[in-house]
Order: C-alpha cells, then structure tokens, then sequence
C-alpha cells in the first residue's frame, strides 16, 4: 500500500507532467474575419495570450498558385487598401516558442468594384457611349467597366435584370456595382421604379427627359427636354418668318415602350412653348404695329404611333389629310428614316436622336442633336465617375460614397460635353443640323 | 337701424358702421369692390348673380354699379383693358374676375401685389396660389386629371383621340392633360392608347380673320381611326360645331365622349352614344355652376372684410392679409387662399343616349 507521502509526491508529479506538457502546446487556432469596404479589406481574429506572434497568409483567388505569408508580430488585425481587381484567399496562424498553430479558416475576397452600362443594342447612340465609355475606363484605377447589352423597346426586360426575381440574383443586389450608366430616359426609369434599401448613382448619358432630374439618384449629362423644346419651337418660328406665312406643323410621336417617357415629355414642352406663344399673340390681337397679322408656327394635329405598320400608316394617311407644311417626329431616329421614306414630301424636322448623315443626304430634312459628339457623352460619364472616385478615400469607394459625393458633395467635372454635376441646372445644349454636302450643317 | 344695414342682408350691419367710421381715416369718398365681366356670355353673367347675391344684390342687365352702403360699393367693370388702370386706383379694395385670360393679367401686375384678385371660375394651371390670389374653382391640373380617370376607367386600355380648342383655356387643359397622360406612363403603367390629338380650329382664337374652323376636317380624321373614345377640351360653341348634326357635326366617331367643365347646357338627345362631361362641383343644381362659385367668392370676401374691419385695416393690403386669415366651406367646397378645394372635387355629368343626366362625383386631386 502506498503511503500518503507517495500519493502526494505522484499527484504533485502528474501537475508538473501536465504543465510541462500544456507549455509545449502552440496557441489555439484563430478565428479569422474579414470586412471589405470600398478597396479597403480589414482582417480581424482575438487575441491569444500564449501566441507571440501571427502570420498571414495569403494567395491569389480562385488559383491559389503561390502562397506568400507575412509576420504581423503581435498585430491582430490587419487593413490595407488593394487596387480594383484584387483577388486572395486569406488565413492567419498564431505561433509561440512551442511552434504554430493551426490555420485559421480560410477566407476570400475578390475586390471587383463595377459600373455597368446598360446599352441600347443594335444602335448607333449604344455603340458610340460604349466607345466613350471604354476610353475613359482605360484610365480608371478604381473601377471596372462591364457593358450589358438590352432592348431599348423592353424596359421591363431590363427593370427585370436590374432588381433581380426570385430566382434570379440582380445587378441591384450586387455590391460590387458601384454606379451604373444608361442611355434612354426609358431605361432611366426602368432602373429608378422601385426603392432600393442600397441605391446607386445611375448616369443618364442622353437621356432629355425632364422628369429624370426629379430623381434623386440619377444624375443627367444631356440638356433637357425643356431646351430641346425651345430651339423646335423657335426654329419653327424662324420658318414661318422666313417663308412669311402661318407655319402649320404636325407633331408625330412614337409612343412605343422605350421612347413613350420621353417623346410625351419633351411634347407636353413644346406644347408649354406653343401655349405661351399663343396667349403672347393673342393678346395683341394677333396684328403687329402696323396691323398686319402676326406670321407663327400651328400646331395642327399630333399623332401618335406605336412603332406598328399599321400605326405609322394610320398616322400618314391623317397627315396627308391635314397637309402640314412640317412635321415634327419625336422618338427613335430609326423609325424617322421610315417615316422620311414613306413621305419624302414633307419637311421633316426629327427630334434628338442618333441620325446618320448620308442617310438624310439630299432630302427634305433637318434633326435636333445634342452639341458634341454622342461617344463623348459615354466619356463624359466615364469622366464624371473618376472625377468623383478620384476625390474619395478608398474605403468610400462603393455605391453609397459615390452617391453621396455626388449628390452632397457637389462634385462636378468639367467634360467634353458641358459642364456636369447634380447640381447643373443644363450640362449641354442643343443644336438644330441639316444634311449639306459632305456632312450636317449647324443651322441654329 | 341704418339704411346700409336693412338693405344688406349678406354684408353685415358691423361692416357698413366701421366702414364709415373708417373713410375719414383714409381720406376716401367710397371703396369699391371691381367685378371684371364682360358678361357676354351667360356663365358669365351667371358668376356675377352669384356673386352679387351673396352681398343681398339683384344683378340687372346694364347695371354697373350696385352700391352697398357705408361708402362701399360693387362696380362691374365691361371693358376688360381697363384693368391696369383700375388695379391702380387706390379705391379698389379687391378685384374679382372671371376668365383666365383677365385673371392671368391681374396677378401678373407687380404694381397691383398689394391687391386681393379673386377668380370667380378661371382655371388655368397657369394662376397658381398664394401671393394676392383668391382662387375658387379647382385648377385645369386637377381637371384634367378627373377627365383622365373617368376616361381610363371607361375604356381600360382602348383607343382614343383629343379635340381641343387652342385658345388660352383649351390649350391649358390639354396640355394638362398630356402631363397626367405623361404621369400614367412615368408609372409604368398600361394607359389607354392615345392615337391622335387634333385642335378644332388650325388657328389661335384670334380676330375673324384669322379664325379657321375646321371641324370637318377634324370629323374626317377621327372618323378614319378604329376610336373607343374622344376627349373633348373646348367651349360648348365649338363642341357644337363638331358634334351638332345641325351644324354638320357628328357625334359619331366614337361610343364614348368626354368633355370639359367649359361644356355646359347641352339641350337633351344630341345624339351622343354615352357623354360624360367632367363639371365643375355642384354642376348638377338649379343654377349654373358659375352662380355658385360667385357667391362663394362674394361670401369669402364678407368674411375676410370682417376681419380687416375687426382688425382696423385701412389699406387694401390689410384686406389681403385678412383674407389669407380665412378658410370657408361654400357652396363649391372648402375655400382658403391656398386652395381652391383640398379635395378637387367635380360633378360627373353622365348624359345617356336616351337623353337623360346622372351625376357622380369625382376627385381629381393630384397624387
């Protein structure tokens, strides 16, 4: 039988046994988080008091070809801003003289920060803001640009694909798409129908609409229906005094899907323009100081088709009827090439659109165009953003910085186009063209 | 009892006695309240029995002037350029008038701000609230939108085309209409199809000369579309013209007509398949809606003068301030300097084929 002096001595022995043992243990595995905030990733893990020290690892994602580490010494948390596009596997170790630990788990972050651009396909406006967009992207540290390609005629198409169903995850539910950019006042609205509970700076490159400037996420680069109105209205004036007649001029408009928010708007402008005309003459009485009846364009009917064969030849044959000596078209530029065809007799007058000179070339015909070239409407916007991006920290290089720097920081950008900024009451002008003989001639 | 005070029923007995005592203080030998009519046309004069009744006057055809006593008086003023000359006489305490045209002039005037401009029944968007202007009737925004929710509630998404007439009333609503139109799309919703818009004369409502009627041509046109409705947007004469068999006119374009509050006094069994014209409120009484609207505007006015007597006003401008103190429910709805009608109510006149008139009511208030 043992005596009490050996039961002490042998339990006193296991304790030193185990202390000896539990010494010779590397630290607890950490446990690793990870936050990212604009270019900005921060690594956190708690603190082991038997570590001396932590290691990072790190390796690019998805490949994890080469796997680089780093001693962060005592250091349990680490931040770093990386550039747009880079993408790791993360984990950290704790070590101590007794060796290492096991890897924490292993994280990965892809920093891909994105504006996409949702352009009208087939067209010539899609293909020259791509071009801009593209050349100003070519200079943008920050973000990425990624070019979707819709239906300018299927807005809830892209209302669809923007928010996203059930099923299908959106590009509103993507926190890597910073901003986006659109052409159409249509596709403007089709990604502004809904509240988002992280909304994003969505750039209307041409859009003319002046119901867009109500939105308060969306920033317009083009002049607005309004000035567009008033360089019609006034052109038209101008004919009537030159030709010495009452000019009467139908209005036909395309109330199609795509092109309905902005045809009816920039309408109910020159309708406002015509209006205010009106009650001016009507109180002089129509006669000028030497009673002689005041010379001003009529407006004598307005049509409104919906992109059908059956629609535009219903709206020619009353314009045939009515005789108007001009016809104003408010919508796409490729249904005004039909529309010019089908009726080369009349003096056509084509609201701003993307038109091609040698198409018009020789005939009766003249087009409203934003000053400038399209593309540099895409650049300008591509400007815009790296102006913007340019003067945040880049942890507030994400959607809700970018909105907010915009809207609230008053940041403008002095682009090839005009001025722009949330707060410019007309970044850009109008211009009325005509087709000379080598290309379109600035008439007002 | 003073004579002012038995011949006065509506304005009060305190008004004429602090009237008077107030004319040595301001120097006057009278004040008058200027009521711009040219009163050709029988709204016109309706909107002016109405207004005078409410002051206990009789209107009589070629009466000018209908003193109330106590130096004050009601003077209808015909000649309708006479009003930069009238807004400047110091001895128009408020000037009430009927047409949008007259209406828009009067609050245009920045030498008349001190002035209280009261419409009787103009509905132009284009006069707004607040600053000098006592508005009674709803706005052509408001109109135009009730015109838009009876005609998509009666044809869903079918096909329709407006006539309107393009004179400072029609154009107005019309291109109020295109901006509810507007609304609707900016929505995102399925409108009716709008297939065409014509005006019923080619020019402006200007001298004979100029003027072009046209409404043949107009028929011709909506005759040639597959139509399930035509809005209208004019007065009852140009109405006529298009839609009077008499007069050549055909009610015939289309199964639906809807019109505006300028149509009145249509004589039963014109022919129309189904005619709803969107009124203004209380247009289904004994007198027309107009009389109304006057009454009510003379009843605010009673009501603000009492303040500016209460208050020991002088001075027109402190007329103006009394009004802005005032809010009254009349006999066309809840009446403020702020607003015409909070609710922007108005009577549907529902005129069936055999003749006969239902009403309803509708909102037009804007969202």
């Amino acid at each position: 039988m043992t005596s009490i002096f050996g039961r002490i001595a042998a339990f006193c022995l296991t304790i030193l046994l185990l202390l000896r043992v539990a010494d010779a243990l590397p630290p607890q595995t950490p446990r690793l988080s990870l936050e990212k905030q604009g270019l900005d990733i921060s690594l956190n893990w708690e603190k082991d008091s038997t570590a001396t020290g932590y290691r990072l690892y790190y390796a690019p994602y998805p490949g994890m070809e080469v796997i680089g580490n780093l001693d962060l010494s005592q250091q349990h948390t680490f931040a770093t801003a990386l550039p747009n596009g880079a993408a790791f596997y993360v984990w950290v170790s704790a070590y101590n003289a007794d060796g290492e630990s096991r890897y924490s788990n292993i994280e990965h972050f892809v920093i891909d920060n994105k504006v996409v651009a949702f352009l009208p396909v087939n067209t010539n406006t899609g293909t020259q803001l791509q071009a801009g967009l593209q050349e100003a992207f070519a200079d943008m540290p920050s973000a990425r640009l990624e070019v979707v390609w819709v239906d300018p005629n299927d807005n809830d198409q892209l209302a669809t694909l923007f928010f996203g169903t059930e099923t299908l995850r959106g590009y509103a539910e993507d926190p890597d798409v910073v901003a986006v950019v659109t052409a159409t006042t249509g596709q403007t609205l089709a990604l502004t129908k809904y509240d988002m509970t992280n909304p994003l700076l969505v750039i209307s490159a041409t859009g003319t609409s002046t119901q867009l400037k109500d939105i308060d996420n969306v920033l317009t680069l083009a002049p607005d229906n309004f000035a567009q109105a008033e360089l019609i209205f006034d052109s038209l004036n101008d004919y009537a005094i030159a030709q010495q007649k009452h000019v009467k001029y139908a209005v036909l408009l395309n109330r199609q899907p795509g092109s309905v928010a902005y045809s009816f708007d920039a309408y109910d402008y020159l309708l406002l323009h015509d209006i205010y005309n009106g009650i001016a003459i009507q109180r002089g009485g129509g006669i000028t100081e030497n009673d002689q009846p005041l010379l001003y364009p009529q407006l004598v009917g307005s049509f409104f088709y919906d992109g059908s064969t059956t629609s535009i030849d219903s709206a020619l044959a009353t314009l045939d009827i009515l005789q108007p000596d001009a016809v104003l078209h408010i919508g796409f530029g490729s249904q005004f090439q039909t529309l010019v065809e089908q009726r080369p007799g009349f003096l056509w007058l084509g609201s701003d659109s993307s038109y091609n000179y040698s198409t018009y070339q020789g005939k009766n015909v003249a087009v409203v165009s934003m000053s400038g070239q399209l593309k540099d409407y895409g650049y300008d916007a591509g400007g815009f953003l790296k102006t913007v991006m340019d003067a945040l920290s880049s942890g507030m290089l994400d959607r809700q910085g970018i909105l907010d720097a915009t809207r609230e920081l008053g940041v403008t950008y002095a682009g090839r186009t005009g001025v722009k900024g949330f707060e410019v009451e007309q970044p850009g002008s109008f211009e009325l063209l005509m087709p000379g003989e080598q290309d379109w001639i600035k008439i007002k | 009892m003073s004579t002012c005070s038995l011949k006065l029923r509506r304005w009060l007995t305190g008004l004429c006695l602090a009237a008077a005592s107030l004319l040595p203080l301001t120097g006057q030998a009278a004040q008058k309240i200027l009521l711009l009519a040219d009163l050709n046309s029988t709204t016109q004069q309706a909107a002016a029995r109405g207004f005078l009744a409410a002051l206990g006057q009789t209107f009589a055809v070629g009466q000018t002037q209908y003193p109330l006593g106590g130096g004050f008086s009601v003077d209808i003023e015909t000649d309708l350029t006479a009003l930069i000359a009238h807004s400047q006489d110091p001895e128009v305490l408020a000037l009430a008038c009927v047409t949008s045209v007259v209406c828009r002039e009067a609050t245009e005037m920045e030498a008349a701000k001190d002035l209280l401009v009261i419409t009787l029944t103009a509905t132009s968007s284009e006069l707004g609230f607040g600053e000098n202007l006592l508005r009674m009737a709803p706005s052509n925004a408001t109109q135009a939108n009730a015109i838009y929710s009876r005609l998509k509630s009666g044809i869903g998404t079918g096909r329709f085309a407006v006539v309107y007439e393009p004179d400072a009333y029609g154009a107005d609503l019309y291109e109020n209409f295109v901006y509810a139109y507007l609304g609707e799309v900016m929505l995102g919703n399925d409108p009716p199809q709008w297939s065409l818009s014509l005006p019923l004369h080619s020019r402006l409502n200007l001298h004979a000369s100029q003027k072009d009627v046209d409404a043949a041509k107009v028929l011709q046109i909506l005759a040639s579309q597959s139509l399930d409705a035509v809005v209208y947007l004019g007065n009852t004469e140009s109405f006529l013209d298009l839609t009077d068999a008499t007069r050549g006119g055909s009610t015939q374009a289309a199964a639906r007509w809807y019109a505006g509050d300028a149509v009145s006094g249509l004589a039963a069994g014109k022919g129309f398949p189904q005619l709803e014209i969107i009124s203004l409120f209380g247009s289904n009484r004994d007198e027309p809606v107009q009389y109304y609207y006057g009454y009510d505007a003379a009843e605010f006015l009673v009501k603000a003068a009492i303040v500016y007597l209460e208050q020991g006003g002088s001075e027109r401008i402190n007329l103006l301030e009394s009004a802005k103190t005032v809010t009254m429910v009349g006999k066309t709805g809840s009446k403020s300097v702020d607003s015409a009608d909070t609710e922007a109510l108005f009577t549907v006149l529902l005129h069936q084929t055999d003749g006969t008139v239902s009403t309803t009511t509708i909102s037009g208030k804007l969202n």
